[in-house]
């Protein structure tokens, strides 16, 4: 209840922020509805009335009435040219605000955070809710609410004025059909939340088909059938239900809806009771009539309108969620670059959601200007370790220090400004060639030159020449050169390289890159971070003999720790990796 | 014209796939449309009646009898509405379920190049968001506008038949609208097309903040503002875009709302005046007075169905592109083969649509029971050679022979009885373990000892072993309890597929990649011991793997440049030397292998 006012509150707030004038007219246009609906059946009672009776003599006043009549009429296209200037400026503006403040948050969640799938999750139901411009939702729900209940409160008074009986009758008429339709809303509303998962698995079925290696692997193994069975399956389940409920709650509305006219019916009859008795005259009887219909279905019209409202409610509580996701918790304290070096002691790490520690208390030491080689086979931990190097990642327990900064009170950004990294899973930007390098540093972007220098360095002539030079456009979708895996991951080197860092991080570096290459690249590396501190991830375990030093991980530790030839001479896990490799060169 | 195009076969399509639900649907969509104008007659002739009855001029038998039927209509009218609607709900389900089958099939019936076009890109894309439903919308979408325009006339001749005036006012009324409401769904189609760029680049930052390997490389570099720099000038030009087109949409919108209000008054005014004169009665007078805003509304929304089915139609040509594609010329008929030799026979080979030569008259024989190896620097062709020997792409010049017969003409199940094969670029379904290896020999499937067998060749037994359901684990993010696996852990089980497949050549494209060095080498040791007595066809580039093969090719510019063993081509100056000694350098003694490099 608590969580439910506080993002109303955020909801109000935001649609204000993001077009206030929208609101207002909203909220102004909404009573000349309730006008027109209350106003209109009493001026027809009156002109009718006009009508039947006397009319000579009385012109001027029929006319008057009329021209009132029309000019009630004119509030409804008043109204629509209101409503669309809302919903223009509500589309418009929505989007870039609603996405903004999205956007705005995206940066300052924790890492740890994004690790939990739930988070990608929460982000795209986010997304949609935008998309479909569903944030506006709720304040328009309440406003027609409000709009609904005011012309059921005057309705009332009009049908009121002829007979008590007959507002009886309306309420007791409009009750079936709202009941009915709260709980078929609800139960819609289940399945859809109940079904979302099999809806899921039915899109990714399909999906297969279209997918140019899905497709590759379905030809030439024949599995395609079996997907194509699963898909149906999982496509029946979802209609049996669907059907079902539909077919009960169509059976129930028609019977609401019987009900009502009855009642309907039960108002002319008495009506035209009151009308015989000289109760009410010819005009109030239609008067009546037209009060009833318009009472009944505003009664029907604000149950719905709550069924909305909850709903409405649901939706944004979906795009609100977003910004519950844990932010960055960030230090005080200025980093000043290591001048001995980096210990880790006793460090433990566990991703969101994982069964077990990914780290099981690591300790090592990094002296300033070593060159260190982590190695160890898949799940050893190094990536976890590397990305707890840059701080990005906190400790669960232990402690990283920065000569003697510790790791969690650092203010973030000032750690990252002096470390660089070339990740496993680098990112393709689809930005261009300039822009995908220079965001090591996006303060010197601008240095064409250096920046040329780089790339033709590390990636070679052929990929400038490629791609068109620095402003290339790189990436399929966006009309520009398609890049290979090899080639994007030297971009993603130089992007590392790019950054002025005295501490640089390299996961896997070469791993899609073929021998030449990666030989080319490997002694090149040695080269270009000779002034720097460096660590160095990989699976080739060659790379390891020009290390200062080397350390093995397995299973969440540092098990072994020291140079090639040490390292050799144990005898432990480093020498039997070296070995199931190094016996395929022999 | 296109819409119309468009709709028919939409409606055609509805038709093929249920026609009972599309009568039906029909039905209570069109009959409730003649109701608006009954209604309006209805009530003229009740209050006619009662006002007769109410001087004295009348019996109340014809009142009763106008206002029973005035019921009976609208209880008529919301039931078939509510019949409709639900319709309305389930004919969707019905024709998805009839259909979707069916394009799958013909999916599956393409030829493999279309799927690998540039150009056919955005048309799968849109085809992967299930296109039936969007055929069952546009057919909906007909008759929902049919609907409305019968409501329209039938009220618009009740009006011409009340005064030719009111008619005439009507139809002033609806043309102009009409023609508004047209020229706004060519705004909205405008604005679409001005600002896909935009909406586009937004897509891919948005979709850049929702990886947490993007955010983790960018919160390093702080390279964030960069991208909420970006972010801002494409929405901000997007909102400008929109701006321009809504000021203009806006502006036809108030001049329809003007031409409302004008109706209006002109209405009031006719109906006054003749009411006045004597010219209709008191029951016409109020029936059309009640109703001038509903017939208003009536044409409004005929404008906003015909906008918005010229918005639906149109996404549907790509569906016409889709249909239009040509069947694949891979389905052959012959089912059987003399022998399982592969033979290259001057095959050159360029990608449909491209100049550049991927293979230049490539000719070589590998026979069955051989280990081959295809070595090559990155781009050689060496996955094209692949693709090629499965059929999926016809070659541009030359003859791929299995056995004596040209590959594209054998039927699929007996390619699959002679190729297995793994891709470099191998799918990882997020469905059960079990799944994801029966998929290399869908016998295998209910066949735990045999999948648990290729799971161990491949190496990753405890991949079932160590999950709590075993084989039946699912995999990837879409089940609840689904668990990701690593690069390594999906190549072992995409590994364990070709380990299932009973097929005579076993096919592996880059197989180790994502292993780590001891996982590398078991499996190479793996090769050899379990293939021994398969044929098998290894790509790599790393080389130790070739070492074990009877037969290294290597490709170089689109040409098998040297052929021969380990030790041949180690014998030779060539490119396989070269590309040996750089990766061995790191293993062996330095001023060897600084021998060895000097190109």
């Amino acid at each position: 209840m608590k969580k439910a006012l506080r993002y109303i509150r955020y909801n109000f707030r935001d649609c204000f922020q993001a077009a206030p004038g929208a609101i207002l007219v909203t909220m102004m246009g909404y009573p000349c509805n309730a006008l027109e609906a209350v106003a209109g059946p009493i001026l027809l009672a009156a002109i009718l009335e006009l009508a039947l009776g006397n009319l000579a003599g009385n012109e001027k006043r029929f006319v008057g009435l009329l021209a009132l009549y029309g000019g009630l009429l004119l509030l409804n296209p008043l109204n629509a040219i209101c409503a669309r200037f809302v919903e223009m400026i509500g589309t418009v503006r929505g989007n870039t605000c609603f996405w903004g403040k999205m956007f705005d948050f995206a940066r300052k969640i924790r890492l740890e955070a994004l690790e939990d799938p739930a988070s990608l999750d929460r982000f795209k139901r986010a997304d949609k809710i935008v998309e479909d411009n569903l944030v506006y939702w709720l304040v328009n729900s309440l406003l027609a609410c409000v709009t609904d209940l005011l012309t059921c409160v005057g309705t009332m008074i009009v049908v009121g004025s002829y007979s008590k009986i007959l507002v009886l009758a309306a309420m007791v008429g409009a009750i079936p059909s709202m009941v009915f339709q709260i709980q078929a809303e609800k139960r819609r509303t289940d399945v859809r939340r109940r079904r979302t998962d099999t809806q899921r698995r039915q899109q990714y079925y399909w999906e297969l088909f279209t997918k140019r290696d899905a497709v590759k692997e379905m030809r030439s193994m024949g599995f395609d059938s079996y997907i194509k069975d699963k898909w149906q399956q999982s496509n029946r389940e979802l209609i049996g239900e669907i059907r079902g409920i539909e077919y009960a709650f169509v059976k129930k509305d028609i019977l609401a809806v019987c009900i009502e006219n009855l009642f309907y019916a039960f108002n002319i009859v008495v009506s035209l009771a009151l009308m015989i008795r000289g109760r009410i005259g010819i005009g109030q009887f239609a008067a009546c009539l037209g009060a009833f219909a318009g009472f009944q279905s505003a009664i029907q019209r604000m149950y719905f309108d709550m069924a909305t409202i909850v709903n409405a409610y649901h939706r944004i509580e979906e795009y609100y969620d977003y910004f519950e996701i844990e932010t960055e918790r960030d230090g005080q304290e200025e980093y000043v670059p290591f001048q001995k070096g980096i210990s880790v002691r006793d460090v433990t790490f566990r991703y969101s959601g994982g069964e077990k520690d990914a780290l099981q208390g690591v300790n090592l030491d990094i002296r300033k200007g070593e060159h260190v080689v982590i190695v160890g086979e898949n799940g050893s931990g190094k990536t976890t370790l590397a990305k707890l190097l840059t701080g990005a990642y906190q400790p669960g327990e232990g402690q990283i220090c920065y000569d003697s900064q510790r790791g969690s009170d650092l203010r973030r950004e000032s750690l990252y400004r002096h470390i660089s990294i070339v990740p496993q899973s680098f990112v393709h930007y689809n930005f261009t060639l300039q822009e995908n390098v220079g965001i090591g540093d996006v303060s010197r972007m601008g240095e064409e030159k250096a920046m040329g220098r780089l790339v033709s360095r590390v990636a070679g002539e052929e990929l400038l020449e490629k791609v068109g030079g620095l402003k290339g456009q790189l990436g399929r979708e966006f009309g520009g050169a398609e890049l290979s895996g090899g080639e994007w991951q030297k971009v993603a080197i130089a992007r590392g390289l790019w950054k002025d860092s005295d501490f640089i991080i390299l996961d896997e570096p070469t791993s899609a890159l073929d021998p030449l290459v990666e030989y080319d690249i490997l002694s090149n590396f040695a080269e270009m971070i000779r002034d720097k501190t460096s660590v160095i991830i990989s699976h080739r375990v060659g790379i390891c003999r020009d290390a200062d030093k080397i350390i093995v991980m397995k299973e969440g530790r540092a098990v072994e720790c020291g140079s090639h030839e040490e390292l050799l001479q144990k005898g432990g896990e480093y020498r039997r990796i070296w070995q199931e490799q190094a016996k395929w060169y022999g | 014209m296109k819409v119309f195009k468009n709709s028919f076969f939409a409606v055609k399509t509805a038709w093929h796939y249920a026609p009972f639900r599309v009568l039906v649907y029909l039905v209570s969509q069109l009959v409730p449309g003649t109701f608006a104008g009954v209604q309006i007659v209805l009530q003229r002739y009740l209050v006619d009646s009662a006002c007769a009855w109410a001087q004295g001029a009348g019996a109340i038998g014809p009142v009763a009898v106008w206002g029973g039927s005035y019921v009976v209509m609208l209880i008529l009218w919301v039931t078939i509405s509510w019949v409709g609607g639900y319709q309305a709900r389930v004919i969707n389900l019905t024709l998805t379920e009839r259909m979707a089958p069916d394009i799958m099939d013909r999916l599956m019936k393409l030829e493999y190049a279309d799927f690998e076009k540039q150009g056919t890109q955005e048309l799968f894309q849109r085809m992967s968001r299930e296109p039936q439903k969007m055929i069952s919308n546009v057919f909906q979408a007909v008759v929902n506008t049919l609907k409305t325009i019968l409501s329209v006339v039938s009220v618009m001749a009740v009006y011409f038949a009340i005064s030719p005036w009111v008619g005439v006012g009507t139809l002033f009324l609806g043309v102009p609208m009409l023609f508004f409401s047209w020229q706004t769904a060519r705004g909205r189609k405008r604005l679409h097309k001005q600002t896909t760029d935009e909406k586009r680049r937004l897509a891919d930052l948005k979709s850049l903040l929702a990886d947490k390997n993007a955010m983790y490389e960018m919160k390093l570099f702080s390279a964030d503002r960069l991208l909420a720099d970006k972010w801002a000038a494409y929405s901000k030009a997007l909102e400008r875009k929109n701006w321009q087109e809504g000021r203009r949409m806006a502006f036809l919108n108030v001049a329809s709302c003007v031409l409302r209000a004008i109706y209006f008054v002109f209405m009031t005014a006719v109906l006054g005046y003749s009411f006045l004169k004597g010219k209709v009665s008191l029951g016409q007078f109020t029936a059309a007075l009640t109703n001038v805003r509903s017939v208003s509304g009536g044409i409004n929304s005929v404008g906003n169905r015909v906008s918005s089915l010229f918005q639906n139609a149109f996404l549907l040509d790509f569906y016409m592109e889709f249909e239009a594609l040509p069947d694949r010329g891979d389905l052959g008929q012959i089912d059987r083969t003399l022998g399982k030799d592969i033979v290259f026979d001057h095959v050159s080979f360029r990608y449909p649509g491209t100049d550049r030569e991927i293979l230049r008259n490539v000719s070589f024989c590998i026979r069955e029971g051989e280990h081959i190896a295809f070595v090559g620097e990155n781009g050689a062709g060496k996955s094209t050679l692949i693709k090629l020997m499965l059929g999926l792409y016809a070659p541009t010049e030359g003859r791929i022979t299995i056995g004596g017969a040209p590959v594209r003409e054998l039927t699929e199940e007996a390619r699959r009885k002679l190729l297995a094969v793994v891709f470099q670029d191998y799918c990882s379904y997020q469905m059960t373990l079990r799944e994801n290896i029966a998929f290399g020999g869908m016998g295998a499937l209910e066949d735990d000892g045999k999948l648990l067998a290729a799971l161990e060749a491949a190496g990753g037994r405890e991949l079932a072993e160590d999950a709590e359901k075993g084989l039946d684990r699912n995999l990837g993010k879409l089940a609840a309890d689904g668990q990701d696996l690593s690069g390594g852990q999906w190549q072992r089980v995409a590994m364990a597929r070709a380990f299932v497949s009973d097929a005579a050549w076993v096919i592996l494209d880059e197989p180790t990649a994502a292993l780590d060095p001891i996982a590398e080498s078991r499996m190479y040791e793996n090769f050899s011991r379990i293939f021994s007595q398969r044929s098998v066809l290894l790509i790599s580039h790393r080389l130790a793997s070739a070492r074990l093969a009877d037969r290294i090719l290597v490709l170089d510019g689109g040409h098998i440049v040297q052929d021969g063993n380990h030790e041949e081509l180690m014998g030779q100056e060539g490119l396989y030397r070269i590309m040996y000694s750089a990766q061995s350098s790191f293993y062996v003694d330095e001023d060897e292998s600084e021998n060895n490099l000097c190109r």
